[in-house]
């Protein structure tokens, strides 16, 4: 008889007595290390949670858990799957619920409301059952069914729920666990778009290697503490790995652990941009720059979804009140792209289809551009790409009129357009009230740079031209700038 | 991209190799499935100091000795940290009323921390809130201290984890 198959017999005896005490046998006790979890139960994250409380409770307000309950995906794959004739299969939802496509439960993601939430979203299992990793995008991710749970934890505690096992993929040290999650991070289009290249943006920056940071060492912050990381006897008190993943989405239905989820991702957000403000007055005109750098990311910024993400620089210039210059000034609830503003500094991807023409939904990528922020790329101080002070120009040609008193930035993020929800508002795919529940974050711990003349105590010089800056984030505004990136097939 | 030092992780690549324990079987006290190259631990650099109470550090200019009392959380950790400082002088006296600054920096990033943090004299020591470490990597701690027209400085460097 296979392993499989020993494994198999003993699974349903087990699953005789459902009860499941979080108890742990010692060296020796092989009858009691006998796992009592059956398959099918390992694959629910409710049974998770009698042992792994704190795990799972972060797990269940996490974007993994919400992936097959996001409005805004669930709209983008009903329509893919309309405008495809169903040629989207199971494009989406193959990362979004991976277990029920694995399971032949779906086809299309359109049935996912009548699956277990085993099935459902990205679940302890999937990521926890990972054997190897076997391609980089698009989920090529293989499992295992034999019981064990794998994670980095390399003297695991026997017990009576399942085995467990070390495994280098989920030591969040080894460089090979961001291949993990970059397998479902990285998307590739049926026309060979790679739209998400979260994952190939961190290979290329400096984070990648020595002195560097996987995905999981930012995204999955361990406690300063040790503490027990289950709730069962003989557990040892180890780091607890957060399992929030918090990034830049956020739940936009009601959802477990949302404040704390929101909370999460607005700390990450504060610190990812330095950024500086710089102005010079000559003549009785005005030239503003602003620097921004992409510090904390170690991936590009944004990233992702980055076609549909909007983030905009907000700058506006006044004099006793009265405001002289303004560019990205979005009224509450509008549509950055639609602010017809010759200076707005929009940074996300543009995507176009087969013929070129720019699309606005995924699956009708074949290229795209970006000005995205890229992650860093050298620790050496002495490459010229070490700082990476992106500055742009306001206005983008020559000076406006006035002389300005004071002068304010905001850098702005939605991480789903509003012209993105409206788009499917209007498809009928999604419903009106989910656009109110989208947040705009305005980045940094303190997110209004002021500028006034007394406050601008650093200084740089461009062709000759004094600037004098304000920065929030210590942002060292004498080092190298390089012209803010453009895009030549798409505005804004 | 040069390998980080495997030794202590070969013995996990061997025992990777082994067969894992079934139902019934002994199972070895490391278990290590899905062995194969996990790539390179990606860790702090070298050059930092290694956390203590009362960790002291000459300053530059041989003038004051800084004292790193405590740190919370200890040791010092990825967000906001708070520190409690001491300045000795010469004579090993701790200096009261110096004016005292803490910048945080990363080298190997080039970039410091949002805010700056704040610095409160208690009695002989100096409590320094808001230091934030944001992100994991090596932080270089600069406490920079002036009495009178004394003025001395010392780095303290902690690798923060993820």
């Amino acid at each position: 008889m296979s392993r499989l198959g020993v494994l198999a017999g003993l699974a349903l005896v087990a699953s005789a007595s459902l009860s499941l005490t979080c108890s742990t046998g010692g060296e020796g006790e092989d009858a009691a290390a006998v796992p009592s979890l059956t398959s099918a139960q390992l694959r629910d994250p409710a049974s998770c949670k009698a042992c792994h409380e704190d795990h799972y409770r972060e797990w269940s307000g996490s974007m993994h858990a919400y992936a097959a309950e996001d409005p805004v995906f669930l709209a983008m794959n009903a329509r893919g799957q309309r405008e495809t004739d169903g040629a989207l299969g199971t494009f989406c939802v193959g990362c979004h619920a991976p277990m029920a496509v694995r399971d032949g439960a779906t086809k299309d993601g359109l049935n996912l409301a009548s699956l277990p939430p085993s099935q459902r979203g990205v679940t302890c299992f999937f990521c926890h059952s990972t054997t190897a990793v076997d391609g980089a995008h698009n989920n090529p991710l293989r499992l295992a069914d034999d019981g064990v749970m794998r994670g980095e934890i390399q003297d695991p505690v026997k017990n009576t729920a399942h085995r467990a096992a070390y495994s280098p993929l989920h030591d969040r040290d080894r460089e090979g666990s961001s291949a993990l999650c970059g397998a479902c991070h990285d998307i590739v289009t049926g026309h060979g778009a790679h739209i998400e290249r979260t994952f190939q943006e961190w290979k290329g920056s400096v984070f990648a290697g020595p002195g560097g940071a996987t995905c999981s060492q930012c995204h999955m912050e361990q406690s300063a503490t040790l503490v027990p990381i289950a709730q069962a006897p003989g557990v040892f008190a180890r780091r607890f790995k957060g399992h929030t993943f918090a990034a830049v989405d956020v739940a936009l239905t009601p959802f477990p652990e949302q404040d704390t989820q929101k909370q999460k991702v607005k700390g990450l957000l504060d610190t990812t941009l330095q950024t500086a403000l710089c102005v010079s007055s000559r003549g009785g005109t005005t030239s503003v720059r602003v620097l921004a750098d992409n510090v904390a990311a170690g991936h590009g910024f944004p990233s992702g979804s980055a076609q549909d993400r909007r983030l905009w620089a907000e700058v506006v210039a006044s004099r006793e009140g009265q405001v002289i210059y303004q560019s990205g000034v979005v009224p509450e609830g509008g549509v950055v792209t639609a602010l017809g503003d010759p200076d707005l500094w929009l940074i996300r991807d543009c995507i176009f289809d087969p013929q070129g023409k720019e699309a606005h939904m995924f699956w009708e990528a074949a290229s795209f551009e970006g000005n995205t922020f890229p992650g860093q790329v050298t620790f050496d101080r002495l490459d010229r790409r070490f700082y990476q002070h992106f500055v742009q120009a306001y206005p983008r040609a020559g000076t406006f009129p006035g002389v300005p008193d004071r002068v304010t930035l905001r850098l702005r993020l939605q991480p789903i357009g509003l012209d993105v929800l409206d788009d499917l508002v209007a498809s009928g795919d999604l419903a009106a009230s989910v656009r109110g529940a989208m947040p705009t974050f305005d980045l940094g711990q303190a997110p209004l740079v002021e500028w006034t003349p007394p406050l601008a105590t650093s200084k740089y010089f461009d062709e000759r031209i004094e600037y004098a800056c304000v920065t929030n984030t210590a942002m060292n505004v004498a080092a190298d700038k390089i012209p803010a990136l453009t895009r030549q097939r798409c505005t804004p | 991209m040069v390998p980080r030092c495997l030794a202590p992780l070969a013995l996990g690549v061997v025992l990777a190799c082994s067969s894992s324990g079934g139902p019934g079987e002994a199972v070895p006290p490391v278990e290590t499935v899905d062995g194969g190259d996990a790539g390179a631990v990606i860790t702090c650099d070298n050059g930092a100091d290694v956390y203590v109470a009362n960790l002291s550090k000459p300053g530059r200019a041989a003038a004051f000795t800084f004292v790193l009392v405590a740190s919370d959380p200890a040791p010092p950790a990825r967000g906001t940290n708070m520190w409690t400082l001491r300045v000795l002088d010469a004579a090993g006296k701790a200096v009261t009323g110096a004016q005292v600054a803490v910048t945080p920096f990363m080298p190997a990033h080039g970039h410091g921390s949002p805010a700056a943090p704040t610095v409160a004299a208690r009695g002989e020591d100096y409590v320094v809130g808001g230091i934030s470490l944001f992100m994991p990597g090596l932080w270089e701690v600069t406490v920079d201290a002036t009495a009178g027209s004394v003025r001395d400085t010392a780095v303290f460097a902690f690798c923060v984890a993820g």
